[in-house]
Formats: C-alpha cells, structure tokens, sequence
C-alpha cells in the first residue's frame, strides 16, 4: 500500500519518505558518481612539445552514454631554465581523454627577469589545473590524464611537490 | 619531491646539447634511470605532442658524459 503524505499547502519536507519506484522527470543534473585517484610519481621533460605524464590517471565507466563527466585535475609543475637568454617561461598541462586532445589547456609562467635576479638557473613552482566538462558517448571505462609541457628549451617538472590529484564525476543527463 | 640529481641532469645535457627533448619517468637520476626510465624526442605529431624512442639517438650524451658535466654544475 502506498502512503502519500500531502498537506494543503504542500510536501512537509520535515516528514520521512521511503521511495521504492522510480523517479522520473526530476531533471538532469545528478552526480552519479565520483572517482579519484593520487599520485606523487615525479616526471620530467626538456620537450617543448607535450608528453604524457604517466605516473597517475583517472578512470570512470559512465552509467549511460547521454552521461557526461566533470574531470578535474590539480597539481604543482616547476618550470626551469639554464641560460640567460631564456627571458620567460611557461609550463602548460592538457587533459587527455584516452589519446584524445579534449581542449582543456591550462598555462602558468613568468618573467625570469622579475624572479631571478640575473641568474643563469631559475627554477619556480607553479599550481595547475584542469577542469573539462567531457561528453564521452560510452558506456566503457574511460582513462582522463594529462599531457605536460615547457616552452622553448625549459624543463618541466610534475609534481613539484605533493601529488598530482585526479578526480572524474559522472553528471547525469 | 623532485630532486637535485634531476634538476642538474636535465641542465648538463642542455649544455653538452641544446634543444634535446628528454624524458625521465623518475624524480631523481642515476646510471641506471639513465638506461631503464629514460625517453629521448625523435620527432613530433600535427598536434605537437612528442615522438618518444627507448634509445638514445645521440651518441655524445653518454651517461659518462653527462654525469662529468653534472658533476661540475
């Protein structure tokens, strides 16, 4: 027997509720779900052009393919130059999903000149992030990483310090 | 936490060769990173992502030679 409570001027959201059925109609929206992972697995690169960062991914399996997912990556990259002719520097991170560019570019950089006081070796730490809202049309597991990069001849570094931290949520449609 | 060793590594081989693209899997350096977690750039996509080779196409970045100029710096 189904008991529905409805008083004249609406729902008492104070009362108990039990629902059995299904809801339907309530509007997209809904975290379905929330995976995370960590790493602190240290990389380095003297390519201008990106590399994959393999020590840490995220993987998710969406629940329906109308699903999308909300990726969000955060870490620390150090960037360094050995000359003095190398005037600025810029890190860059991008999300991947699988091998797949998904246009999710986050930069940090800086004037050497204004940080380094005239010296050949110049290393700073920055903060990244990467945050993408992805429509991956599958109901398959799907990985999310990052590919990393320094201009110029720069060295970059993941993670500077701490651990580079993965998180992917599935949004219901 | 990335390590000096890494740091002076990546610095001495831009000085014995400027431009090379190097990869570590590894937050430290030594010989045997050097031979085993280590990716050298060959050539790059349309979509400027890094062509990576196991073997090391340039015969003056010996691990010697780079450790005598990490030595130095």
């Amino acid at each position: 027997m189904t008991l529905v409570k409805v008083r004249s001027r609406g729902i008492n959201l104070a009362d108990n509720f039990a629902f059995t059925g299904t809801i339907t109609g309530a509007g997209g929206g809904k975290v379905l779900q929330v995976v995370q992972s960590k790493s602190s697995t240290g990389q380095s690169s003297t390519s201008s052009d990106l590399v994959e960062y393999t020590g840490g991914s995220v993987s998710i399996t969406p629940s329906a393919t109308s699903s999308k997912v909300l990726v969000i990556v955060t870490g620390s990259i150090m960037i360094g130059r050995n000359s003095v002719s190398q005037t600025h520097g810029q890190g860059r991170t991008k999300l991947y999903r699988g091998s797949t560019d998904i246009d999710i570019e986050s930069s940090v950089g800086h004037n050497y000149g204004s940080v380094s006081n005239g010296n050949q070796w110049a290393d700073h730490g920055f903060a990244f992030s990467n945050v993408g809202l992805d429509s991956p049309n599958t109901t398959s597991s799907t990985t999310y990483k990052i590919y990393f990069r320094g201009d110029g001849s720069l060295q970059g570094y993941i993670p500077f310090g701490g651990k580079v931290i993965f998180t992917a949520m599935e949004i219901g449609a | 936490m990335i390590k000096d060793n890494l740091i002076k590594f990546n610095n001495a081989v831009q000085n014995l060769k400027a431009d090379v693209g190097v990869v570590v899997y590894s937050d430290d350096m030594n010989e045997e990173i050097f031979n085993t977690k280590t990716k050298w750039q060959t050539g790059s996509t349309e979509n400027e992502e890094a062509i990576l080779s196991d073997t090391n196409p340039h015969s003056e970045l010996t691990w010697t030679k780079v450790k005598e100029e990490m030595d130095k710096l």
